[in-house]
């Protein structure tokens, strides 16, 4: 990989923090949502979580200790702005201010990513993404951090996995705020959480006063062919960045406009009337300049051409390797083709995987250790197609394993474990999971160790 | 361990044979229930399985080379019944024969489970349990079985885990037949079941070509002391055998009839009117003498006091270790579970079932690494060698299962092999495991990591 590869690990606020309800922050959807009855796992809620907020110190020595050049992170909006636009809570800025300096002391680049999932609870109850004034709120807390902490941090995220925060928040209901609107209503967030993104890099790059790294981090299950004839990777693309009818996953629903500043034509076609009619200062505003592309990957699906021209998605076969949460099923190459298929169509801005990563059975084992070769075997394969992509001469900028420690997996609970340090909830004690060592070797020797 | 402890690993015919439609075998319902839509994971099926019928030569290889004293696999009725009673099918019945000379040939002990679970689907078309007539139809089967093997084979059981076959086959639906019964006819299954068991041992005894040993495998839902004074211990036992709800997962109502005789007063009580007509008449037949009790316990549950006479179950402490199916780690199962049970039957204890599933697959060195399971397994071992040394008998350990192989109505979507399976290429690799149980059988358990003294999860 080039010199300056940002080799990283991921959190997010919610997920490690805890300290829930002190030093003046307020409330968000998910401390809302933990509340309803069977929305969580056994009712575990995000209360104490790693209790990060006590304990970052810590947790910035493990991940020097892992060797970690970058790390991503979220800021909880609600603890900086505990209305969610208004009145500063400086003691959530102070937070957010000691954890960036320990980093930087630390040589560990901080990756800032500005929303997590988090929603302030006094803005859902404006309406939150249903409001057109929500793009302002946003840009408002965007505009916030970068004045704040745009002296020090660099890479900046405005949303993470919006296809999750909106979709599966909106339409589907199993994360916060667990809403069922209609699809138009959906899309109508959609387009506003789109336009907030836009608004929010303006924000950045006003607020930091210098010259900052602006990306945005949407999710997708990528689409890898089967095999290397040309027919079955135009297969591949094309159900890649096809737009599906019923809801809001498809990434070029999310891609096109950031990237291309226009929803795809698909979109058009599939949702008709749903998808809000938008004029072209808006798409403008969507459409603004960035300085990566943000990508978080967990799947790749083979898929390959059918006789008639038409797409063939593969049944996976009998007892495929994949995590302790169903759908994480292994796909190897998806970082490859991903990387491929996103510079093919928007162009050579670095690719940067902002999330991946693999759930086990983790615990600590008799001899005090904690034993994950699958982990290493999952990320091995998935990094292998990162390095042929690098190879190729796809603009690769950073990888961030998804997660530097076991944490809150939302409506899961603490069931599954992603980290690459264990976390024993009880006692909070750490433990660098084997993974966690072998990944510093990876660092340390950019790669190259990669059988 | 003592000597002559049989270290061994199971498995079960329609989760590995394949060959579902060969030479002359019958249907049966988990071949009915395959072909429902819905019923099982990604529409999977055990048409092939781990194709165990064509490959079981390499398979027996495969346990010597763990070094396994003895191995259980169960029969598959109507391979050998085609119609569950009547013409025995030669060719289903020579399968068996040859199974167990290579078995013996390398010095591996045949354990043979009459039923898992595959019922003949002549006899569910039948009416199955529900039949009077079907207590006798499994004592046939058992009869003609033990004609034929108890020459060579002298470790019997009857039946594996009638709570599943019953419960989630004829009450919950998810397991084949797939049946959503009332409890009265329910009730009137379980009687036939386990009169079934009676009449079989009557006619296995009766059959017995030299002295055999035959015991039960039911599922063990252990209930563990929160700590190890006599109160809580003794709240553990008493909810280890209580018969609480109509829910149909227990233990005293799948065992008491055919150890001790008599149906569970409390589960009496509960069930009052929907009881079998004259079911007292039959407790002497159901229970016949044991040789020993078989049991498969994978996971515990820690009791509490909840009022005066009752008791709760403690939820597990959060991101507490689970095995990928998401059952709770509880290795103290595996020394409350024999030590209760004997206490209450007097027999000696066969751990028959132990495991853990895995996210397993072969890695970039060729490899299987699963210290998860090597973990799980030494813990689990080391609380049995307490029991064992605390005076229980144990007479032995098969760790399910031997090889990856299709999970019920899970599909394949759950490895608990001590071997991996591609079942792309039949291709089979011994997991990192499976070498360390070597070492396990060897060593007699004697290993430092079942031996010490680690701390519980």
């Amino acid at each position: 990989m080039k010199a300056d590869f940002l080799w990283g690990a991921a959190t997010a606020a919610y997920q490690i923090e805890g300290a829930a309800a002190a030093a003046g922050k307020g409330q968000s959807v998910w401390d809302m949502f933990c509340r309803k009855p069977g929305a969580t796992f056994r009712g575990h809620t995000g209360g104490v979580a790693c209790d990060h907020y006590h304990r970052f110190r810590e947790d910035v020595a493990i991940m020097k200790e892992i060797g970690l050049k970058a790390y991503r992170f979220s800021v909880a909006w609600t603890r900086v702005l505990p209305e969610g636009v208004g009145r500063i809570n400086e003691k959530g800025i102070a937070f957010y201010d000691q954890l960036i300096d320990a980093l930087l002391e630390a040589g560990v680049e901080p990756c800032l990513t500005v929303f997590h999932w988090d929603y302030p609870l006094a803005l859902y109850r404006r309406g939150g993404w249903m409001n057109r004034r929500s793009v302002d709120w946003f840009a408002e807390y965007a505009g916030l951090l970068a004045a704040r902490f745009g002296d020090r941090v660099k890479w900046w995220i405005t949303q993470n996995e919006p296809q999750c925060f909106v979709g599966i928040g909106h339409l589907s209901g199993f994360q916060a705020p667990g809403d069922h609107l209609e699809l138009g209503q959906v899309l109508c967030c959609v387009h506003h959480s789109l336009l907030a993104h836009g608004a929010a890099v303006q924000a950045i790059r006003a607020g930091a006063n210098r010259p900052v790294k602006v990306g945005f981090s949407p999710t997708f299950g990528v689409r890898v062919p089967a095999s290397e004839s040309v027919e079955d990777i135009d297969a591949a693309r094309k159900a890649y960045f096809s737009v599906s009818a019923g809801n809001v996953w498809s990434l070029a629903l999310w891609t096109d406009p950031v990237y291309l500043g226009c929803y795809p034509e698909q979109a058009r076609e599939v949702f008709g009337k749903l998808l809000p009619e938008v004029s072209q200062e808006e798409m403008d505003l969507i459409r603004q300049p960035l300085d990566f592309f943000g990508c978080n990957i967990y799947t790749g699906d083979k898929t390959s051409a059918a006789p008639d021209g038409g797409v063939v998605s593969h049944e996976k076969e009998p007892g495929n390797p994949c995590g302790t949460l169903p759908w994480l099923e292994l796909g190897e190459e998806a970082l490859y083709w991903a990387a491929r298929f996103h510079a093919e169509r928007y162009g050579a801005l670095p690719f940067m995987v902002t999330e991946n990563g693999f759930c086990g059975t983790d615990w600590v084992a008799l001899d005090g250790g904690v034993h994950d070769p699958q982990r290493i075997d999952f990320v091995a394969r998935y990094l292998r197609g990162l390095r042929r992509a690098d190879a190729e001469g796809i603009n690769i900028g950073g990888y961030f394993y998804w997660s530097l420690m076991d944490n809150f997996e939302w409506a899961e609970g603490y069931r599954p474990r992603f980290g690459l340090v264990h976390v024993d909830y009880q006692t909070q004690q750490r433990r660098i999971k084997d993974s966690g060592r072998w990944y510093h070797e990876v660092i340390a020797t950019n790669g190259e160790n990669l059988p | 361990m003592k000597p002559g402890f049989l270290w061994g690993a199971a498995t079960a015919a329609y989760q590995i044979e394949g060959a579902w439609n060969e030479a002359g075998k019958g249907a049966s319902v988990w071949d009915m229930m395959c072909r429902i839509p819905g019923k099982i994971w990604s529409g999977q099926d055990g048409h092939v399985a781990c194709d165990h019928m064509h490959r079981m030569e390499e398979d027996v290889s495969l346990m010597a080379e763990i070094g396994l004293n003895a191995y259980r696999f169960s029969v598959s009725w109507p391979r050998v019944l085609p119609q569950g009673v009547g013409k025995p099918n030669g060719a289903g019945l020579d399968f068996y024969d040859r199974l167990v000379d290579t078995l013996l040939e390398k010095q591996i002990e045949p354990c043979l489970t009459l039923f898992h679970w595959d019922y003949p689907y002549e006899l569910f078309c039948r009416g199955g349990w529900l039949n009077a007539d079907s207590p006798g139809w499994f004592a046939d089967y058992a009869a003609l079985m033990m004609a034929r093997l108890s020459d060579r084979v002298r470790t019997w059981i009857t039946f594996n885990e009638p709570q599943m076959f019953l419960a989630l086959g004829h009450v919950a639906g998810t397991h084949a037949p797939g049946l959503r019964l009332g409890d009265q006819q329910m009730l009137r299954c379980c009687h036939h079941a386990f009169l079934g068991h009676g009449r079989a041992v009557q006619s296995m005894r009766a059959a017995a070509k030299q002295p055999v040993r035959i015991g039960l495998a039911p599922a063990g839902f252990v209930k563990i002391p929160r700590s190890d004074s006599s109160e809580d211990v003794g709240l553990a036992r008493s909810a280890m055998f209580a018969v609480q709800d109509r829910g149909h997962f227990n233990n005293a109502w799948y065992m008491d009839p055919m150890l001790l005789g008599r149906y569970p007063e409390d589960g009496v009580a509960l069930f009052g009117d929907d009881m079998p007509e004259r079911y007292q008449d039959d407790m002497s037949v159901m229970c016949q003498p044991l040789d020993f009790l078989g049991i498969n316990i994978y996971s515990g549950a820690r009791v509490e006091p909840k009022g005066p006479d009752a008791f709760s179950e403690m939820s597990e402490p959060d991101g507490h270790p689970h095995t990928f199916f998401q059952w709770p780690v509880r290795p103290e199962a595996l020394y409350w579970g024999p030590r209760f049970l004997h206490e209450r039957y007097g027999l000696p204890i066969m751990i028959t079932e132990n495991g853990m599933s895995c996210h397993d697959w072969v890695s970039l060195d060729g490899r299987v690494h699963d210290p998860q399971r090597i973990d799980y397994t030494a813990r689990y071992l080391r609380c049995l060698r307490r029991a064992a040394r605390e005076g229980v008998p144990v007479e032995g350990y098969f760790h399910w299962s031997l090889m990856d192989n299709f999970e019920w109505a899970e599909g394949y979507k759950h490895r608990f092999g001590l071997i991996h399976v591609d079942f792309e290429t039949q291709q089979r690799t011994l997991k990192d495991s499976a070498l360390w149980y070597r070492r396990v059988v060897e060593a007699n358990g004697e290993l430092p990591e079942i031996i010490g003294s680690g701390e519980n999860l």
